[in-house]
């Protein structure tokens, strides 16, 4: 990237004054490469989201492509304040219209995840131990609330720091502290559950 | 018992697993870059350049002018509203008088307009302008069929004589301070002082009862003042011989000269008709008390025409702080001769 005199140390927090200058780059010349810059920022967070949150990868690609169009389209008409913000509104949103209007389809990894079986028996020890952590981990996430969920995954999987999960989940930074370390006490608790009950 | 660090160690191994996103090759984000920009219809970028200089001016500017030139323009907007209600309100306050309901907004801009003053010589001026207002004010509510107007005009006197006297401390602290505007401003504020006289001339005939003090305590306040303010003037002149002074000087002497001679020379004619209705209109108990008096009056008139005289060498003669001191008694005897002369001629009058 080459926007030298605002480009920030932290590629995971964009310097804000960079993100400004991108964001009236946008706005201002409708400029494709300010836009690229924006992409490259968030798109590795928003895919992680969106794989979570949908069947496939490519559900969860389609999805990140969705959003920057919506992104883009919306940039041309306002000023914006908090783009992570944003741009998991965006996100959000584009997963409420996904399960609301998805078909009933079997994508080629559902079929290879059902028919994953008797690959996994063929593995190493340490890839089924990996395996069962990653299984747990999904498991005792999916069994917190959304927001706690959300907030423990962008801290510890994408190193995002506090005061960039404040902006995205529209809280203070002292308030989304708070929230991370209940959410972890939480995921604690269920995972000895978890445990117990293999 | 799982602690948080196995717990942050689990979420190390998931980093790499696809369940939570797996690695996103750069392949993989230039395709979908591919997929997205040809959506929008961009094109491919991916080819970057540095942006120029040209690029952080134009966005610079455009910075200060949405966090700086707005709110600027926001709080001159406010301004404008604000004040262009107040100059509207000021300027309709500008006839009021005490009892009206926008007269505090006049008193309101004037104390304003002190508090802004950048000078003693402003300030003076400004002092001077706010006790003429005052008199205008008293001879509008004398005038008036207003209830209770002796009160409003005793307060309206009040404030003039504070105005006035203000301008004054003023004056005598730039003459203090030997501020090279003091002899204009003393010869500002005697014309002022003039011009005040002159109204207070012109409303005593309608005022009526209390009123009547209320005109005189003015017109006390006026003399004094404008014998503190002459004194400046003979001070400055005496130390600074500039030829402002000196003709203002002159020019006030005159005047006052002129003056005082015609309310002597009236005096001593109304003394005189006094003597002559005495003689007819009263019995001789109080006709001979009351031409005692009239005598003794007129002996006194009488010889204020050779201190009129005097003080007119005096002044030839360059001694100007005698010649106005001069001025000051014939005026006191004079003054003192009015007032007497009224109070005989109501009771002579009304003695018929």
């Amino acid at each position: 990237m080459n926007c030298d005199i605002l480009s920030s140390a932290s590629s995971s927090n964009m310097n804000a004054k960079k993100q400004q200058f991108l964001l009236f780059r946008v706005r201002v010349h409708k400029d494709p490469k300010a836009f690229e810059e924006i992409y490259l920022e968030y798109t590795e967070g928003i895919r992680r989201f969106f794989i979570r949150k949908l069947p496939t990868v490519q559900d969860a690609e389609d999805a990140s492509a969705t959003t920057f169009v919506r992104l883009w389209a919306y940039l041309q008409t306002a000023e914006v304040e908090s783009l992570s913000g944003l741009i998991f509104t965006i996100a959000r949103t584009t997963i409420a219209e996904f399960y609301k209007f998805r078909k009933q389809t079997v994508s080629l990894e559902m079929m290879e995840e059902e028919s994953g079986q008797e690959l996994k028996s063929r593995e190493s020890p340490e890839k089924i131990l990996f395996r069962a952590d990653v299984a747990l981990l999904k498991r005792a996430l999916e069994k917190l609330e959304e927001t706690d969920q959300q907030v423990l995954v962008w801290r510890y999987i994408e190193d995002v720091s506090v005061k960039e999960i404040a902006a995205r989940i529209f809280k203070t930074q002292t308030a989304t502290s708070m929230t991370i370390s209940r959410a972890i006490k939480k995921l604690r608790e269920i995972i000895d559950v978890e445990r117990q009950s293999v | 018992m799982t602690t948080e660090n196995d717990v942050r160690q689990l979420f190390e191994k998931a980093k790499q697993a696809e369940a939570f996103g797996g690695v996103f090759s750069p392949e993989k984000k230039g395709a979908l870059w591919m997929r997205i920009s040809k959506d929008i219809g961009i094109g491919e970028t991916r080819i970057q350049k540095a942006y120029g200089a040209k690029s952080y001016v134009e966005f610079f500017l455009f910075r200060f002018q949405t966090t700086a030139l707005q709110p600027l323009a926001a709080v001159a907007s406010i301004f404008a509203i604000v004040f262009g209600g107040w100059i509207a309100s000021v300027n309709a306050s500008f006839n009021s008088v005490p009892g009206d309901v926008l007269y505090p907004v006049k008193l309101a801009t004037e104390r304003m307009q002190l508090r802004f003053a950048g000078s003693g010589n402003q300030r003076a001026l400004l002092h001077a302008e706010f006790a003429g207002r005052r008199l205008q004010e008293a001879s509008a509510i004398m005038s008036s069929e207003l209830d209770g107007k002796e009160g409003m005009v005793k307060i309206t006197v009040e404030d003039f004589t504070d105005q006035i006297f203000s301008a004054q401390a003023e004056l005598a602290q730039l003459a203090s301070d030997k501020a090279p505007e003091t002899s204009s401003l003393a010869v500002s504020l005697d014309q002022k002082t003039d011009e005040f006289k002159t109204l207070l001339n012109q409303t005593a005939p309608v005022a009526s009862g209390d009123l009547k003090d209320e005109v005189k305590n003015a017109e006390a306040v006026i003399d004094t003042v404008n014998i503190k303010i002459v004194s400046t003037l003979v001070k400055m002149n005496d130390s600074d011989d500039s030829d402002i002074t000196s003709q203002e000087l002159e020019q006030t002497f005159q005047k006052r000269y002129r003056d005082l001679t015609t309310r002597l020379m009236t005096s001593i004619g109304r003394t005189s008709v006094l003597q002559g209705a005495a003689e007819k209109a009263l019995a001789p108990a109080a006709r001979k008390e009351l031409q005692k008096k009239l005598g003794s009056i007129m002996l006194a008139l009488q010889a204020q025409n050779k201190t009129l005289s005097e003080a007119m060498n005096m002044f030839a003669a360059g001694g100007f702080q005698g010649a106005f001191a001069n001025l000051n008694r014939v005026n006191d005897t004079v003054k003192s001769a009015e007032d007497i002369l009224v109070g005989l001629e109501i009771d002579i009058t009304t003695s018929n």
